[in-house]
């Protein structure tokens, strides 16, 4: 294969001259413009790297005060040679194309910085924070849950097994049944006072033991769970996420999650689990969560009482409340769209004994 | 090459200068959007995407991606083509931004490929490929004056180049060494080794203000440098200005700030 050269030496413009040049049978064969060919033996070739980024391959024979230089820049035909000229050549780094890694990197970080520039000005807009949700995989989102999971977790200890953790996993299994969604739904109960539950992207959902100990039927738990398996299905934490944070959140805390999760990217998680949803979508919520509980015959009445006692509650809020504004209008909506309830069927928990274990799950620990 | 368009061309003036070019009939040039000096009655100007060479004309994508290079050079996206579109033979001239030379350089006699300093381009025959080339050496492109990015001329045509100050073409033999300030490089070949020295020293590093790197170019290969590279120019006027509270030092005024007031060229 012949390939383009310079060449510089006696006799020759100084600015060097166009050839072709070809590596065979030991033998390295110049052809000049004007037809002239000379042959040099490859064994008295001094090759180097060179040039003005040092991916060329120089060669050198001749006398060592006026040497002939052959200057080779195509990378392909730089490796192309040395693989014919064997161990005697330098090491020339050569690039695989013509834009090394670091500056595509900075291209790249470059295009992603633009990019979110622009999907911050954009999410401003509720329909384009669709556009953006809806490019999210799902698998994104379980890599969001997964990563936030253990700072919501750090709120208690966690129970594994249990009269409790079965509860909630049954009524959990048996909601999921009526649900189609992509997402494998976990159950996790945390050991915290809080009254509280919380969805995470992806299809975790964390039930605070504080929840449980409150609700006085199991259907109540159920109307919480219901409510926060469509903030899952609806993918609103995401939305949240988006429309607060902006895409470029998402997209570091996903890519950054496969090498250094850095100090940044545990802040931004934690970030997740202080988001809010909107009003909106907390409507959004009750309303599909109640059509849920009737799919899955289960009595609806459970969530507005629930929400109708916690609103009730005096002194300080329940934490449930704080993400989850109850009042008169919402119950109001809830009783309203009880009205076409279908048949209800009881759960089937020893639920005293489940509340009981709740709220007495103390650390065995702090006691003698 | 039959797609490279030979066009004749005249340098005018002696340190401001401009270059007039002439066109056959049908011939164009190409030149960044703006350095239009002059042209005469029947030359079409068009404003292309890319830099009009067949090597990017690989359809929309390949004149998409020639202009992204060029916004990563920080030239503009667009390039202007003059053309003549009669049958007489007419002309159009082209002005140096910055006070200095042009360079005419015939892209054949060199190989067929330059490297240079990323805005010294000023115009050259249409069929010239103005690339872009990284540099790779991690030292030269943070501390070689010109960055990691440098313009690349491709083609067997004519290209002109802006050298402030005063030129030198200098050619080196196969493993002659220059030093040289990494601002005063306009334009090598790329056979010439390129690379960044670190001024031995820190007296003559801190006092002597040629800052801390030198370029050591390594032959073989021709190389153009020019005396004054035009971010020091920069600096001295910017310097001087009355808004920076910059006084008539180089005029040895006696009066200082205050001769301002009297020599009359404050407006």
């Amino acid at each position: 294969m012949a390939t383009d050269a310079l060449v510089f030496g006696p006799r020759l413009p100084p600015q060097g001259e166009r050839v072709e040049v070809e590596v065979r049978a030991g033998l390295l064969t110049v052809e000049f413009a004007n037809g002239r060919r000379e042959d040099v033996l490859v064994s008295s070739l001094r090759a180097r790297a060179g040039g003005w980024r040092g991916d060329a391959l120089q060669l050198e024979w001749g006398e060592a005060t006026a040497p002939f230089v052959l200057s080779i820049h195509d990378p392909i035909a730089v490796r192309a040679i040395q693989a014919q000229l064997g161990s005697r050549t330098p090491s020339v780094r050569v690039a695989s194309t013509g834009v090394p890694k670091a500056a595509m990197i900075a291209v790249l970080a470059i295009c992603i910085v633009v990019a979110s520039g622009i999907a911050l000005v954009v999410t401003q807009s509720r329909q384009l924070v669709d556009l953006a949700v809806h490019r999210i995989p799902v698998e994104w989102e379980e890599r969001l849950g997964g990563l936030s999971l253990p700072s919501v977790m750090a709120g208690g200890e966690a129970l594994q097994g249990g009269d409790v953790v079965l509860a909630v996993e049954d009524l959990g299994g048996r909601l999921v049944e009526h649900v189609e969604s992509p997402y494998n739904f976990t159950w996790h109960v945390v050991q915290n006072e809080q009254v509280n539950a919380l969805a995470l992207p992806g299809g975790h959902v964390v039930v605070f033991t504080g929840l449980i100990a409150a609700a006085e039927r199991p259907e109540e738990l159920a109307g919480v769970m219901a409510h926060e398996i469509q903030h899952v299905v609806q993918r609103h934490s995401l939305r949240a996420m988006v429309r607060g944070l902006g895409l470029r959140a998402i997209l570091s805390i996903v890519l950054s999650g496969v090498g250094d999760a850095g100090s940044q990217v545990a802040g931004l998680v934690e970030h997740l689990g202080g988001l809010s949803f909107s009003r909106e979508q907390e409507e959004q919520a009750d309303r599909d969560g109640l059509a849920l509980l009737q799919r899955a015959g289960i009595d609806g009445a459970g969530m507005a009482d629930f929400f109708e006692r916690l609103a009730k509650t005096t002194g300080e809020p329940p934490a449930l409340l704080s993400t989850h504004p109850a009042s008169e209008e919402r119950a109001r909506r809830i009783r309203a769209q009880l009205a076409t309830a279908s048949v209800a069927v009881p759960l089937p928990y020893d639920w005293p004994a489940v509340r009981k274990a709740s709220s007495s799950s103390q650390p065995a620990t702090s006691g003698w | 090459m039959p797609s490279m368009h030979e066009v004749e061309y005249k340098i005018f003036g002696d340190d401001m200068q401009y270059v007039e070019i002439e066109l056959d009939p049908r011939e164009a040039v190409v030149a960044e959007a703006g350095g239009m000096m002059y042209m005469q009655d029947g030359i079409a100007m068009e404003t292309i995407f890319g830099d009009g060479s067949s090597s990017t004309g690989k359809g929309f994508m390949g004149a998409l991606m020639g202009a992204g290079k060029r916004l990563l050079t920080g030239e503009s996206l667009f390039m202007t083509v003059f053309q003549n579109s009669t049958q007489q033979k007419r002309s159009v001239a082209f002005g140096a931004p910055i006070p200095g030379k042009v360079i005419a350089i015939h892209l054949a006699e060199m190989g067929g490929d330059l490297i240079a300093q990323k805005d010294a381009f000023l115009c050259a025959a249409k069929g010239v490929a103005i690339g872009i080339a990284f540099q790779r050496r991690l030292g030269v492109g943070l501390f070689g004056g010109e960055g990691f990015i440098m313009q690349r001329l491709q083609g067997d045509g004519w290209a002109f180049l802006n050298a402030c100050g005063t030129l030198l073409q200098k050619d080196l033999a196969p493993g002659e060494k220059l030093y040289v300030d990494t601002g005063c490089l306009v334009a090598l070949q790329p056979s010439v080794d390129y690379d960044i020295q670190m001024v031995r020293g820190v007296k003559s590093a801190l006092f002597g203000g040629e800052g801390l790197f030198f370029a050591t170019l390594q032959g073989p290969g021709r190389i153009w440098l020019q005396s004054l590279p035009f971010s020091r120019l920069a600096g001295r006027i910017y310097a001087a200005s009355p808004q920076t509270g910059g006084r008539g030092r180089g005029e040895g005024s006696l009066l200082g700030g205050l001769g301002g007031l009297l020599d009359g060229d404050n407006g």
